[in-house]
C-alpha cells in the first residue's frame, strides 16, 4: 500500500530572481515497507525532499500525501501531532538531547507521542536490543558516533512509525560503525515492516537499500524500479 | 510537566551565565522590599513620632494656632469643662491636657528660650508613651516636677538637682519668674522636644502661668488611628467655634508627602532594575534560543507544537525568574526583618539636623509580609515577561531550517 505519495512537488527557496528550484515536479511513490535510499551530489535536494515527507516542510506547489493525507492540508499542531505519532527522524549529527540520558531522550518521543504508559520499559527494552542496554544512563556526550546513532535510531522506532526518516545517517561515522548501524536498520525493517527513507552518497547505504532513487538538480532522473 | 523538567536541566547548560541573570533578578527583588521596607519604616516613624510624642492621635488647639517654629502663645486656651472631661472619658481611650509655651530657662549668667510643656504628671503618659523615654535617674518621672530635655540641659550645663529660673508671660499678660529645681534630664526620641524641650508638672505650671485649669492642647488618643474623622466631627461640635480639632494625618501630611517623593524614586529605581534584569533574563533566553536551533529543530520533528516549544523557554526564563525571586525575597525579608526588630539609631546624626522635625530619632523597618509576596510575584512575572520574545524566536523558528542548523 502507498505510505507517501509525492504528486508534482515543486520546493523553491526565496523568490524573483534569487528563487532555488530545490525540488521540481518531483512525483514518486513509496509503499509500506520500504527500505528506500534517495541518493544524489550534494545540493540535489535530498534533504528538502525528505523535510517534506517528514511533514517538517509544505511544498510551494504540488501534493504531499501520507498514508492518504494531504499535508499541505493540516495545521501546524496537526502536523507536529502527524510527525510525533507517525514519524521518526534520524540525522546527520545524530541530534540527541544533549541534558537528556540515553533512555531518557527514547522516552521523550513516547511522551511526545502519547504513549506515556510503561514508557521506562519500553524505552529501556528498545535500547536493549540496539546493544545499548548496559548504557542507559550515558548522556549523550558520553557516548560514541556509533552509540549516538544507536540511540536516535531506538529513539525513532520506539513509538512505532510507519515511517522513518533518515537524512545521511552515516556521514558522520567510520565506515564500521556507519556498516553497524546500516544493518541494526536493515534488521528493524526486517523484523518491523516500518519504513525506511534514507538520503547519502554513501555507497555502503546504497549497498544495503531495496530501491534507490536518484536526484540531480531537483529532478528525479531515476525512480529505481 | 516533561517541559518543566527539560527547562530545569536547560538551566543548568550554562549555569554561569544564569546564576548572573539570577543576581540580576535577586537585586531588583530584594531592592524593593528592603526599599520598600525602609519607606514603610520612614512614614511609620513619622507618624509615630508625631503621635506619641506631640499631637496624639488628634488634638484640640484654640483657633488660628500657630503651627511653626517656637511660637507657643497661652493667650487664648481651651476650657474644658466637666461635661466635657466626661464625654472625653467616655469617647476616647485615652485624653490630657498640654499647654505649650516659651519661657526662658535661666542658669547663672545664660538663659535661653525653650520649648515648655506644661503636662498631668499622671494623665500624660496615657496619651504619651514613656517607652521611648530615655530618663536620668531613673526615679525621675515618680514625682511631679520639672524635667529638662538633654539638648536644655546641655546648653545650660545643667542637671538633675541644680535650679533653674523660668521666665514667661502668664495666661494674661503679667510677666513672671519661678525658680525651680530640676528634677531630671530626659530625652524622648524627638528632635523637636529633646533639643529645646521643658517638662514642667501643672502645678508648677498654674503658679508660672495662671492658666486657670486651662491648656493649649487637649490631646487624645482613640481605639483606631485611621478613624479619626468621626472623632474630629464630635469633638469639634462639643468644643464650638473657638476651638479647632486637628488629626495626626494632618499634621504629618507634608512630611508624608515628602515620602511619596521617595516612594517614588523607589519605585522608579526598583523598575529600573527590573528592566535590567528583565533585559537580562531576555538577552539570557535569546541567546539559548539561538544557541539551540537545531536542537529547537529535533523537538518539532520529534512531534513538539509551536506552543510546547513556546512553553519551554518562558519556563526557562521564569525559573530563573523563581529562583531569583525567592532570593530575593529571603534576603530582603531577613534584612527588613532584622531591622525592624532592632532599629538603627541616628541620634548622633539628628542632633544636627534641627528642632521642629517631628521624627523619631530611630529608623526601623516596617515588615509587611504583602511587600514580599508582591516581590516575588514581581520577579516571577518579570521574568517571564522578558521571556515572551526570545521564547516566540525560538516556536516560529521553521522546523525544516531548525534542524539544518
Ligand atoms: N533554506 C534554504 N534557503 C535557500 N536555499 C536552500 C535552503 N535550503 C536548501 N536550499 C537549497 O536547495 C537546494 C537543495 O538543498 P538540499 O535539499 O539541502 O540538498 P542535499 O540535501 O541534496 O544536499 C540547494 O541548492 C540548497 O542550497
Ligand atoms: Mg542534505
Amino acid at each position: 500500500m502507498a505510505l507517501c505519495e509525492l504528486d508534482n512537488v515543486d520546493k523553491i527557496y526565496g523568490s524573483g530572481e534569487l528563487a532555488v528550484y530545490a525540488l521540481k515536479a518531483v512525483t514518486t511513490t513509496v509503499t509500506e515497507g520500504e527500505f528506500t535510499v534517495f541518493s544524489g551530489p550534494s545540493g540535489s535536494g535530498k534533504t528538502t525532499l525528505l523535510n517534506m515527507v517528514g511533514c517538517l516542510d509544505v511544498p510551494s506547489s504540488g501534493t504531499v500525501k501520507i498514508a492518504g493525507t494531504d499535508v499541505g492540508r493540516l495545521s501546524q499542531v496537526e502536523l507536529a501531532h502527524l510527525r510525533a505519532d507517525k514519524i521518526g527522524f534520524i540525522f546527520q549529527s545524530f541530534n540527541l538531547i544533549p541534558v537528556l540520558s540515553a533512555v531518557e531522550n527514547v522516552e521523550l518521543a513516547l511522551q511526545l507521542a502519547g504513549q506515556v504508559e510503561g514508557r521506562r520499559d519500553k524505552a529501556s527494552g528498545i535500547l536493549d536490543k540496539v546493544g545499548l542496554g548496559s548504557l542507559l544512563h550515558r548522556r549523550p556526550n558520553e557516548l560514541s558516533g556509533g552509540q549516538q546513532q544507536r540511540v536516535a535510531i531506538a529513539r525513532a522506532l520506539v513509538k512505532h512509525p510507519s515511517l522513518i526518516i533518515a537524512d545521511e545517517p552515516t556521514a558522520n561515522l567510520d565506515s564500521k560503525s556507519g556498516g553497524a548501524v546500516l544493518d541494526l536498520m536493515r534488521e528493524m525493517n526486517e523484523e518491523s515492516g516500518v519504513t525506511f527513507l534514507f538520503s547519502t552518497h554513501d555507497p555502503a547505504v546504497m549497498e544495503r537499500a531495496k530501491r534507490v532513487v536518484t536526484l540531480v538538480d531537483g529532478v528525479i532522473a531515476d525512480q529505481g524500479r | 510537566m516533561y517541559l518543566f523538567r527539560l527547562a530545569f536541566k536547560n538551566l543548568w547548560r550554562s549555569p554561569g551565565r544564569n546564576a548572573l541573570t539570577t543576581i540580576a533578578v535577586v537585586a531588583g527583588v530584594w531592592m524593593l522590599i528592603l526599599g520598600q521596607g525602609f519607606i514603610g519604616g520612614f512614614k511609620e516613624n513619622i507618624i509615630r513620632a508625631q503621635v506619641d510624642t506631640v499631637s496624639g492621635h488628634l488634638f484640640a488647639v484654640p483657633s488660628d494656632y500657630p503651627t511653626t517654629g517656637l511660637s507657643h502663645p497661652i493667650d487664648e486656651l481651651v476650657e474644658v469643662d466637666a461635661d466635657d472631661v466626661a464625654w472625653l472619658d467616655a469617647n476616647t481611650r485615652a485624653w490630657t491636657k498640654r499647654t505649650l509655651f516659651t519661657p526662658r530657662v535661666i542658669s547663672g549668667a545664660d538663659g535661653i528660650r525653650a520649648r515648655g510643656i506644661v503636662i498631668d504628671w499622671d494623665k500624660d503618659p496615657t496619651v504619651f508613651d514613656r517607652r521611648t523615654w530615655n530618663v536620668s535617674p531613673e526615679d525621675a518621672l515618680d514625682e511631679p516636677g520639672v524635667l529638662l530635655s538633654k539638648g536644655v540641659a546641655r546648653l545650660l550645663e545643667v542637671g538633675p538637682g541644680d535650679a533653674v529660673t523660668l521666665e514667661a508671660r502668664t495666661h494674661s499678660g503679667q510677666i513672671n519668674a519661678l525658680r525651680v529645681q530640676v528634677r531630671g534630664v530626659v530625652s524622648v526620641a524627638n528632635p523637636m522636644i529633646d533639643n529645646l524641650g521643658i517638662f514642667v508638672d501643672r502645678e508648677l505650671g498654674e503658679d508660672l502661668l495662671r492658666l486657670g485649669g486651662k491648656a493649649s492642647h487637649v490631646v487624645m488618643m482613640i481605639d483606631d488611628r485611621d478613624a479619626t474623622a468621626a472623632t474630629k466631627a464630635a469633638i469639634g461640635d462639643r468644643f464650638g467655634d473657638g476651638v479647632d480639632i486637628v488629626t495626626w494625618q494632618e499634621e504629618t501630611k507634608e512630611l508624608l508627602d515628602l515620602q511619596e517623593i521617595r516612594q517614588r524614586a523607589l519605585n522608579f529605581l526598583v523598575l529600573a532594575l527590573l528592566a535590567m534584569s528583565g533585559a537580562g533574563i531576555a538577552n539570557t533566553v535569546l541567546m539559548a534560543a539561538y544557541e539551540r536551533v537545531g536542537e529547537i529543530g529535533t523537538l518539532r520533528a520529534m512531534g513538539m507544537t509551536q506552543r510546547d516549544v513556546l512553553g519551554l523557554f518562558l519556563i526557562e526564563g521564569g525559573l530563573v525568574g523563581v529562583l531569583g525571586s525567592v532570593l530575593g525575597v529571603v534576603l530582603g525579608a531577613s534584612m527588613v526583618g532584622y531591622w525592624s526588630v532592632n532599629p538603627i539609631d541616628l541620634s548622633g546624626q539628628m542632633d544636627q539636623i534641627g528642632n521642629n522635625i517631628p521624627v523619631s530619632t530611630f529608623l526601623w523597618t516596617v515588615f509587611e509580609p504583602s511587600v514580599l509576596v508582591r516581590g516575588f510575584f514581581f520577579g516571577v512575572i518579570m521574568a517571564t515577561l522578558a521571556s515572551v520574545y526570545p521564547a516566540r524566536v525560538a516556536s516560529n523558528m521553521s522546523p525544516a531550517d531548525a534542524v539544518r542548523a
